[in-house]
């Protein structure tokens, strides 16, 4: 597409998007601001920006763009032919797609795409003079850190900590030995021009820390790779949060004081959040959770150039974030980093309340190699669409290979039993007995309904909470063994996907014995998962030691019993550092275990996994709970569906349930654009039984009820996702009149009305909020 | 509902696909649950409500400096009073610029009203009332009446509602007289204060006031009304204000009388703004963010939204001060924290409430029953939707659908209603067979007799049980009845015939803990003080052994220093016996109340104070016989003892803190001990 057309249309994109997802937030507090008294936090967070300009004396003032600057950024990005030189970087290295250019005493690369000519930076080379030395140091630097310096805590970088770098050139690249004088700190980096992209790496062993008590906090790998300035140019930032969120590279008018943080692979347990619990009614925890980064994957795409950049955290994503400054956030710059933790300061408490503690920096260093890759892509294919296709076809080199079977199923989940209070003790309520899964799924075959997955949760004796599992004992209430074993071949016959829910992570404390086995916090506290509901207060966690041992024996029974199918929750989406009898454990070592027991259950089974972190993707032949939008941040300025685009025709995805939204007939759309395949989470008998038990939440299940909805989810969508079946999403487009238009490989085209009028798009007539399915020319 | 469903299931499927939704924009997450509110006052979760939508900061080209209060009227205009900028702006619903009014004229407008006609009324801070016409010229101005009943109260308007007479009801900060009724005429004329809030006086507050010294009463906080925060008007002209605090009276529907219309089920304690909806519903917004929907009698069906603790999601508030809602039921949030409007749009869910709520409140029960149903298909726990649905099925005299969704929703009044007309069908249908089975009972009954008496059928069983008839355990147990109705007698018994065995107190206690427990959790459901699926019977076991055996030990204790001639044992057998009517008749009592409704209530409440009267005179007869006291001496000791329980009940708590106190200094040692050796 015409560069022209493109920016018209981000353009009125952004018109369309910004009454719905921009909010001023002038007065926003910086995150650390709000830490909770007397706990630990993670106190390698990037500096809340309030602080470090309060501190420095920096804050950006706002800044106008004119036309006539904004002409010349852009033409000063694009440089028509090979240099040996530009803005003093000096060309190391090139294959046939991009070249490499490298400036030694602040290790700045920029990277020119061959074919346009188009440029992306990685410092900045004329510093906004509004800033203090720390920042101003801090953008030229190739590497930024924080450095702990006892129980304090301070930004730097190479400029600051008057390094000693010294390059060693090789064909792709370079290797440079880099010593933090001011710190005593020396660490390597080896950058490499690849086939596809840019490549950079920090061994951990290189890393050496020669003064006591002065460490590496956090490192910034190329912070500001790919950074704009103000509104000067045109495109945007994308963030992986949930299915994907985009921050548009204009002008903010100040309206953001803090950055937008994402911690890869969701929050660690093992330290408090950062943000301060506020109940209702001092009892109801009414804030939904933010949707994880599933994917270690950020970028930054300039429209106006036609480049797009996407970062890929190889190695080190464990204990990453990835952290967006638009324009407002400290500096006038637009950027995305990276931030690798290798050390905290947190809190030990003393006493039970939590109101008597000491700060203490973490004896070890948490030990990985740090290692990320830049894909670039150019033309067509510098978008968000086109990032996605960059990460599917990285992914498949990965090893992630499609799929067989990725034909269109309906999710039905079913849950089993659960607990009230009774008189005496807890009183079984059942909800789905196996019989009338049988009977449903026979209802269902009368109105031609073949295509299931289901997960069956609560299946096991004592119902849905009774965590751990360790080995294959359904609840008499359900039917016992004999009939879900029956079930499960039966199913097997029909071709029903069908899936035993296993809990690998949590343990009942009223059910198993928690005084050993379960994890503390960095603080030495037992970890609490509040469930905010009466019967079972809470959950603790197993340690994954314990864990595994619990899932092996579930295993080996499984096996026994010929169960061919489960579905792992828990351990697909927590990672955590811990303590445990005097040791503390790395976010890295629960992740080894945790990927340890996924591998395992993966051997002669079928595995699913619900809201899986990308680490594991290869061993599951699913996706339970794959977010359709984002988490509705301030700074979002679009959604874009980035993860169904690189995933759609790889694995199968199947959405949160449909049950518990409110608009239905949105979501039924936003399925049919996405790929994502519906889910239900079904009961025989009236929710209104589990009112009194820890499911209370489920206020809408009965299969009754939803039967009609299932049909027609699952004939319309049927008839749509048999057309892409195995195919690829290559193009994703949103209109200004609310129309989205979907190209997949095979050359069928989705088109998609999210407006409530009528529309004729590229002479496609289209209801209001509907779809329609096309070829495209 | 199942079978409706299954009919008319694809046509509700195609209205909601088609009909229902405006949508907007591509939603996300929803950062925050939605919640409503269950029968007993307990919040449950539910569908999202309302969606955020959109959020203004900027009128045109004016960023908002102080944003103080905002308005929509019904043609799509949106004015917001911003005190930092001195001046009201005039918007269209997306923040659009439309004009200023007020400029140099306003010093610090905190509050603004529009009228049908365009008239817009500003409360100012500074000390006036400007009242500017359409073209936003100043029409009159509004100082502090010199009225004489006005006194000494002070006049800083900060929010103001108007009726359609031009009346205006101001709320002044730090007024706690009420809202300052003005009328137009003569420049201004006082009415006088309007709903005012009473000021609640405490016991403490009492005893304080009875014994303080003028000049400590002095230095105590003053005990006036709170001052109401916000107000709005309805179509009817009826007034809404709340005040923060004020719990069940904190939103008050006040009529031209100025009478309370309204009691809200949940309130919040941080109310600062309250709106009137278009289906007679009323939205009041706390500081902390949450947006409170009630319906017209103060029952309320949901509450959202939250406080955003750096968690930056859309839709999470700072500090609300002002709410309003569009005629699309968009509700606009003001946040003076952010600066910013924040607008929510109703979902599918809400709509269909509202549907139902605009048929139900108008009376036409049969046909809201339609969206009732559908509300409950994509929710079957919501509260409003059974308890209307009770309602309907009442109306349409459909008992037995009346007394299920009755009993979902704990709709008490209704339940008793449609209980009694089911218990009369009942009846009616059974009274003939019922009798029959009764003197059938009868006649066998005497049949047996007169047989026993002729033949002696029952010989053989007598004489194999005789053993247990004659043993001394089952005398002394059956000389709890004796007890019951002689207690001098009985107590003399105790004395010297001794007829006091532990075993038999204890069966008499564990009896008593039995039908207290049954009486607790299987009386009717319209004398149950227990929450469904709410079992606490360690406890409760341990409160009625517990409270026992305190106050008999309590009594005992009292009684040996007061030449009590009563042993332990005796007492606690004579205080277990003297529980026997309860055991006998609070029985009889938890069957009937399974079978009376309201109307048939004081049966019960009679049985109660029945039994309870006996077994207090038992007591009494117990203490005053078993330690050989005079009437005066019993009651000297019965305070003696309450006394003592008093300082004992103390003495633990005192122990108990200082243990606790114990081993929380133990435990820091420890971890303090646990971190040196680990560093």
């Amino acid at each position: 597409m015409a560069n022209k057309d493109l920016r018209e249309k981000i353009k009125k994109q952004s018109i369309a998007f910004l009454a719905a997802a921009s909010m001023t937030c002038a007065g926003i507090a910086p995150v650390t601001a709000y830490a909770t008294e007397g706990t630990t936090q993670e106190s390698t967070d990037t500096p809340a920006p309030a602080d470090s300009s309060a501190e420095n004396g920096a804050a950006p003032e706002e800044v106008e763009v004119t036309q006539a600057e904004k002409r010349e950024a852009v033409r000063e990005a694009i440089v028509e032919k090979t240099q040996e030189e530009i803005k003093g970087h000096k060309r190391i290295a090139e294959n046939d797609k991009l070249e490499l250019y490298l400036k030694e005493e602040n290790l700045s690369l920029i990277v020119r795409d061959k074919e346009t000519g188009a440029i992306m930076e990685s410092t900045v080379s004329e510093p906004d003079d509004s800033l203090n030395t720390t920042w101003t140091t801090f953008i030229q630097s190739g590497i930024g850190f924080q450095i702990l310096n006892g129980l304090n805590e301070e930004r730097s970088d190479l400029l600051a900590a008057q390094s000693e770098i010294s390059v060693t050139k090789n064909d792709n690249g370079f290797t440079a030995d880099v010593t933090l004088t001011k710190y005593e700190i020396s660490f390597k980096i080896n950058v490499e021009l690849t086939e596809d992209g840019l490549s950079v790496e920090i061994p951990n062993e290189s890393i050496v820390e020669a003064k006591e008590k002065v460490t590496i906090g956090s490192i910034y790998v190329y912070p500001f790779m790919g950074y704009t300035y103000a509104s000067e140019r045109e495109g945007y930032i994308f963030m992986p949060d949930g299915n994907g969120a985009l921050v548009y590279l204009e002008d903010n008018d100040g309206r953001f004081s803090s950055p937008m943080t994402l911690k890869v692979w969701g929050d660690n347990a093992g330290v408090e959040e950062s943000y301060v619990l506020s109940l209702f009614w001092d009892e109801y925890q009414t804030i939904n959770d933010a949707e994880f980064a599933l994917a270690p994957v950020f970028g930054m795409v300039h429209t106006d150039t036609e480049i797009a950049m996407l970062g890929i955290i190889e190695e080190g994503a464990v204990d990453a974030k990835i952290i967006a400054y638009p324009n407002g956030a400290v500096t006038n710059y637009n950027w995305v980093t990276p931030q690798f933790t290798m050390r905290r300061i947190y809190k030990q408490l003393t006493n039970k309340e939590g109101t008597s503690s000491v700060q203490l920096q973490e004896e070890k260093r948490t030990q990985y190699d740090i290692k990320i890759k830049y894909l670039f892509s150019v033309g067509e294919e510098a978008d968000y669409a086109g990032m996605a296709n960059a990460y599917r076809s990285y992914l498949i080199n990965q090893g992630i290979e499609p799929v067989e079977d990725q034909s269109f199923r309906i999710r039905l989940d079913f849950l089993g039993t659960d607990k009230e209070n009774g008189m005496i003790s807890k009183k079984t309520v059942t909800m789905t007995t196996v019989e009338d899964i049988e009977e449903i799924y026979k209802d269902l075959k009368a109105e031609g309904i073949t295509e299931i997955l289901s997960v069956y949760k609560g299946w096991q004796e004592d119902g849905v909470w009774s965590n751990p599992i360790t080995k294959y004992k359904a609840d008499s209430a359900i039917g016992g063994n004999r009939k879900l074993s029956q079930l499960l071949k039966d199913t097997k016959e029909q071709g029903i996907l069908f899936y035993l829910y296993h809990d690998a992570l949590r343990a009942n404390p009223s059910t198993v014995n928690t005084v050993f086995n379960v994890i503390k916090k960095l603080d030495e506290s037992v970890y609490k998962e509040n469930t905010y509901k009466e019967i079972y207060e809470y959950f603790n966690y197993q340690t994954p030691d314990k864990a595994k041992e619990r899932l092996e024996s579930a295993l080996k029974s499984y096996d026994k019993a010929g169960v061919e199918n489960l579905a792992l929750a828990g351990i697909s989406d927590h990672l955590f550092s811990y303590n445990y009898s005097g040791k503390q454990y790395s976010r890295e070592d629960t992740y080894l275990m945790m990927e340890a027991m996924i591998k395992e259950s993966a051997e002669n089974r079928s595995l699913s996994l619900e809201n899986p972190f990308s680490c594991y993707w290869e061993y599951t032949d699913n996706i339970l709970n794959m977010p359709v939008n984002s988490s509705n941040y301030i700074f979002t300025d679009e959604e874009v569906p980035f993860l169904s685009i690189a995933l759609k025709g790889l694995l199968p995805m199947y959405a949160d349930y449909t049950n518990f939204e409110a608009d239905q007939s949105q979501y039924f759309l936003e399925l049919a654009e996405t790929g994502i395949y519906p889910s239900f989470y079904l009961t025989k008998e009236d929710p209104v039984k589990l009112l009194y038990t820890n499911s209370c939440d489920l206020y809408t299940s009965e299969y009754e009820v939803y039967k009609p909805e299932i049909i027609h989810y699952y004939q319309e969508l049927k008839a749509l996702n048999d057309q892409v079946e195995g195919a690829y999403i290559t193009d994703r487009e949103r209109f200004a009149d609310h129309v989205v238009e979907v190209t997949y490989s095979n050359g069928v085209k989705v088109y998609v009305n999210y407006s409530e009028k009528n529309v004729t798009h590229e002479g496609v007539f289209l209801d209001a909020m509907s779809y329609k399915v096309g070829e495209s020319e | 509902m199942k079978k409706w469903f299954k009919r008319y299931g694809h046509i509700f499927f195609v209205l909601l696909m088609v009909c229902i939704m405006i949508p907007q924009t591509v939603q996300a997450a929803v950062p925050y649950k939605t919640y409503t509110i269950d029968g007993y006052g307990y919040v449950t979760e539910t569908q999202t409500a309302y969606m955020p939508k959109s959020s203004i900061s900027k009128i045109g080209d004016y960023s908002l400096v102080r944003p103080m209060d905002l308005k929509i009227t019904d043609d799509g205009y949106m004015y917001i009073a911003d005190a930092g900028a001195a001046v009201v702006y005039v918007a269209d619903l997306e923040g659009n610029y439309i004009s200023t009014i007020g400029k140099d004229v306003l010093v610090e407008p905190y509050g603004v009203f529009v009228t049908e006609d365009k008239n817009v009324y500003v409360a100012d801070h500074s000390g006036k009332v400007s009242v500017f016409d359409k073209d936003g010229n100043v029409t009159a101005e509004y100082f502090k009446p010199d009225h004489p009943l006005y006194g000494t109260g002070t006049y800083k308007p900060i929010k103001i509602a108007v009726n359609a007479g031009g009346d205006m009801y101001i709320v002044c900060e730090g007024n706690g007289n009420g809202l300052v009724q003005l009328t137009p005429t003569e420049g201004g004329t006082f009415l006088g204060y309007f709903g005012t809030n009473y000021a609640s006086v405490s016991v403490l507050r009492m005893v304080q006031e009875a014994i303080f010294t003028d000049a400590q009463l002095a230095k105590m906080v003053s005990n006036l009304p709170a001052t109401p925060v916000n107000v709005a008007i309805d179509k009817q002209g009826l007034i809404y204000t709340v005040t923060p605090g004020e719990k069940n009276t904190s939103l008050k529907k006040l009529n031209i009388a100025g009478a309370n219309l309204i009691e809200p089920d949940a309130y919040d304690g941080k109310e600062t703004c309250v709106a009137v909806g278009n289906h007679d519903n009323v939205y009041v917004g706390s500081s902390d963010g949450y947006i409170y929907e009630y319906n017209s009698e103060g029952d309320m069906l949901f509450v959202f939204g939250g406080r955003d603790d750096g968690r930056f999601r859309i839709g999470l508030s700072k500090k609300v001060e002002a709410i309003d809602v569009d005629i699309n039921d968009n509700i606009y949030i003001l946040d003076s924290d952010s600066k910013q409007v924040q607008v929510f749009r109703a979902t599918e869910f809400t709509n269909l409430l509202h549907n139902a709520l605009n048929l139900y409140e108008n009376g036409r029960y049969t046909e809201s029953k339609e969206p009732l149903e559908q509300v409950l298909e994509m929710n079957s726990l919501f509260d409003y939707a059974n308890e209307a649905m009770s309602r309907s099925y009442l109306q349409e005299e459909d008992y037995e659908n009346a007394l299920k969704y009755a009993r979902v929703s704990k709709a008490f009044s209704v339940y008793s209603d449609a209980f009694w007309e089911v218990r009369n069908t009942w009846l009616r249908n059974n009274m003939i067979p019922a009798a029959g089975v009764i003197i059938l009972i009868i006649v066998i009954i005497k049949l047996l007799r007169y047989l026993q008496k002729k033949k002696g059928i029952f010989n053989p069983f007598l004489k194999a049980t005789g053993k247990i008839w004659g043993s001394a355990t089952w005398q002394r147990f059956t000389y709890m009845f004796y007890y019951m109705k002689h207690p001098v007698d009985g107590a003399y018994g105790l004395r010297y015939e001794g007829k006091s065995a532990f075993l038999n107190a204890n069966i008499m206690l564990v009896l008593t803990t039995v039908i207290y427990l049954i009486n607790k959790y299987y009386c009717g459901f319209l004398l149950r003080t227990v929450r469904d699926g709410r079992y606490t019977i360690g406890t409760d076991i341990l409160t009625v052994i517990g409270l026992f055996v305190f106050l008999t030990a309590c009594n005992y204790l009292m009684c040996t220093i007061n030449d009590g001639e009563g042993t332990f044992k005796r007492l606690y057998c004579g205080f277990a016996f003297s529980l026997t009517p309860y055991v006998l008749f609070q029985p009889i009592c938890i069957l009937i109340s399974n079978v009376v409704t309201y109307n048939e209530v004081f049966l019960i409440d009679f049985g109660q104070i029945f039994i309870a009267v006996w077994v207090l005179i038992l007591i009494f007869m117990t203490i005053k016989e078993v330690n050989n006291y005079t009437v005066k001496e019993t009651i000297k000791i019965i305070f003696l003892t309450l006394f003592t329980v008093l300082i004992l009940a103390l003495l633990a708590f005192i122990i108990f803190v200082l243990c606790r106190q114990v081993f929380d200094f133990v435990e820091s040692v420890f971890r303090e001990v646990v971190y040196r050796i680990g560093k």
